[in-house]
């Protein structure tokens, strides 16, 4: 199944933030809890698969010389959509996201993809692509936000590990734990990509 | 006078824009393997930071405020900084080709450098007035290259070092970078 | 990719992207302003409920008065009785040098000028550091203080403030806002006597 094969890429073996270390800027600044990671994750993945579609569509019009200015025009349109969609709707999480919902326009993956793969290929398939890279993306902020957080503040997604008073490894909310944590993650990933593709 | 000397030590140790604000990673990541590149990039960023610094100012003040449009702001300042970049790439191809030729792909892809991005929309945040716009914009830029430099003089020596296969690459890269988070973290004693 | 670019056509393609972009986002920021001003305003209300939480009845205007302390904007709300006598403040003021720059702190504070609690509006402080000034335990020893029962800095610079552990400056910046607070009231009430 073409769809599963695509998925299994960009979760795993070409992750957008673990395999190609693109986006890394929002993926270390938001992950100190998972629910930040994963807002930010599914904004992200909303303006990657529109800016995709539209880019696919117009991929025929746009003249080479201009590609990259208009490629940006279009993100950054859907960012402020979602941008102001978000202060609208969720308040809260737009607070906490804060400087990083405009910087989503110059995260590398979407402008990445946009090039790679969507002036090149038809609409439906840089839709996939879109919702595919969108959605592995927020699951490696998932999982790195959620390290993060347990290490951190005990807690994850609301779910207490254990008492608030009890002495928690803090460093890993701050930057440097974002880092060396992201170090981790690597190797890990690294190895499971090593295994999936070797057990083919 | 001090609070611009404050500004400057903030800007380039205690709220370092790599370490602390997380701005300007990927480019770090990428130009970081060799010193001379890196030093490069450091220039080539703090040139085009401070100019955006001062025109995305004007632009904000001048026409977006007062014609309302500031939801565009985004859309703004990303093709102002777009074009800069553009023209620092047809300077630089004729003043110093050498170094056009070693930055490559990395040069186009300062527009994608968050870290100006970032800077800009944090000046007006701040509520910044001209003249500290511009010294907040080179001492973040002067921060990034000091923690560029500091990174690929590191790289560089790990080269001739044994690491664990496993962490070889960007795992260690992180790794160090945290380490390095950790260092810079001591400054936040320095300002009061 | 097209084969022909003349320049007319790079021009008119541009022209159109960029038209279409700015229309479509008119249209959306139109749609969400409202919703957003209603947000921020519940915000602030939901704030001024917590910060007057020990008065009972009481009324606030929607938009501030503004005024200004040390040279720092504040915008405060004046809560009034059904009488239509002030029975307390709701005062938002600058925290000065943060941690992560200046935040925007509400303090509540009776007619008297006795603090009734804090809440703090907007900040970039650290997390699990700096944002402890949000926390009960640090909150509590604010209630019931004035102007002029408490020296107003942290313990470490001579005053009866407890800083938070590992967030000195973020601490400070708080106790300086609450002094602030409590500076705007007295200027206040010396208006009103006046």
């Amino acid at each position: 199944m073409k769809i599963i094969e695509k998925f299994k890429k960009t979760f795993f073996t070409e992750n957008p933030v673990t395999g190609l270390l693109l986006g890394l800027c929002p993926t270390l600044a938001v992950t100190s809890s998972a629910k930040n990671g994963i807002g930010m994750g599914l904004a992200t993945a909303f303006v990657l698969t529109g800016s995709n579609l539209v880019i696919s569509m117009l991929k025929n019009i746009i003249p080479n010389k201009v590609r990259i200015p208009a490629f940006i025009v279009v993100i950054a349109t859907f960012v402020t959509i979602v941008d102001m969609s978000l202060q609208a709707t969720m308040f809260e999480l737009h607070k906490t996201l804060g400087l990083f919902i405009p910087l989503i326009v110059v995260n590398c993956i979407i402008l990445g993809r946009a090039e790679a793969f969507a002036s090149k290929n038809n609409v439906w398939d840089s839709f996939i692509d879109g919702i595919a890279n969108g959605l592995g993306f927020t699951f490696a902020l998932f999982i790195l936000g959620s390290i993060r957080e347990i290490l951190g503040s005990g807690s994850v997604l609301g779910f207490r590990f254990w008492p608030e008073e009890y002495r928690t490894i803090l460093v890993f909310v701050l930057a440097p734990g974002a880092f060396l944590t992201l170090g981790f993650m690597l190797v890990g990933m690294n190895k499971i990509s090593k295994l999936l593709q070797g057990g083919k | 006078m001090a609070q611009y000397a404050l500004l400057i030590i903030g800007a380039i140790f205690v709220n370092n824009v790599v370490f602390t604000k997380f701005l300007g990673i990927c480019p770090y990541m990428g130009v970081s393997k060799k010193l001379d590149t890196a030093i490069g990039m450091g220039m080539a960023v703090t040139f085009v930071l401070t100019m955006a610094g001062a025109i995305t100012y004007i632009i904000q003040y001048y026409i977006l405020v007062p014609i309302k449009i500031e939801y565009l702001q985004t859309i703004v300042f990303i093709l102002v900084i777009a074009s800069l970049v553009q023209f620092v790439e047809i300077v630089m191809k004729k003043v110093a080709p050498a170094l056009y030729k070693a930055l490559g792909i990395f040069l186009p892809l300062i527009t994608t450098n968050c870290a100006i991005l970032g800077i800009a929309i944090l000046s007006v945040q701040s509520k910044f007035d001209f003249i500290m716009t511009v010294v907040f914009s080179f001492a973040s830029a002067v921060g990034f290259g000091v923690a560029l430099i500091l990174f690929a003089g590191i790289r560089e020596a790990l080269e001739t070092r044994d690491v664990p296969k496993v962490f070889v690459g960007s795992p260690i890269a992180m790794i160090i970078a945290g380490i390095l988070a950790m260092a810079f973290m001591g400054f936040s004693g320095m300002v009061k | 990719m097209a084969k022909e670019e003349s320049a007319l056509k790079v021009i008119i393609v541009l022209v159109v992207i960029s038209f279409a972009s700015a229309f479509l986002l008119a249209y959306v920021n139109q749609v969400t302003s409202g919703p957003i001003e209603e947000n921020k305003k519940a915000e602030t209300k939901k704030a001024i409920g917590i910060v007057l939480n020990t008065i009972s009845d009481y009324k606030c205007q929607e938009i501030p008065e503004e005024t200004e302390i040390d040279d720092s904007p504040v915008r405060y709300f004046p809560a009034k009785s059904t009488d239509g006598k002030i029975v307390g403040y709701a005062i938002i003021v600058k925290g000065p040098n943060g941690f992560s720059n200046d935040f925007d702190m509400m303090v509540g504070m009776d007619s008297s000028g006795t603090i009734i609690d804090t809440y703090v509006l907007d900040h970039k402080e650290t997390p699990g550091l700096g944002d402890g000034m949000t926390k009960e335990k640090f909150k509590k020893q604010f209630r019931g203080k004035n102007l002029e029962n408490t020296k107003w800095s942290v313990k470490k610079d001579g005053g009866d403030i407890d800083a938070l552990t590992a967030a000195t400056i973020t601490s400070r910046a708080f106790t300086a806002g609450v002094k602030r607070a409590l500076l705007v009231f007295k200027k206040l009430k010396e208006g009103i006597n006046a």
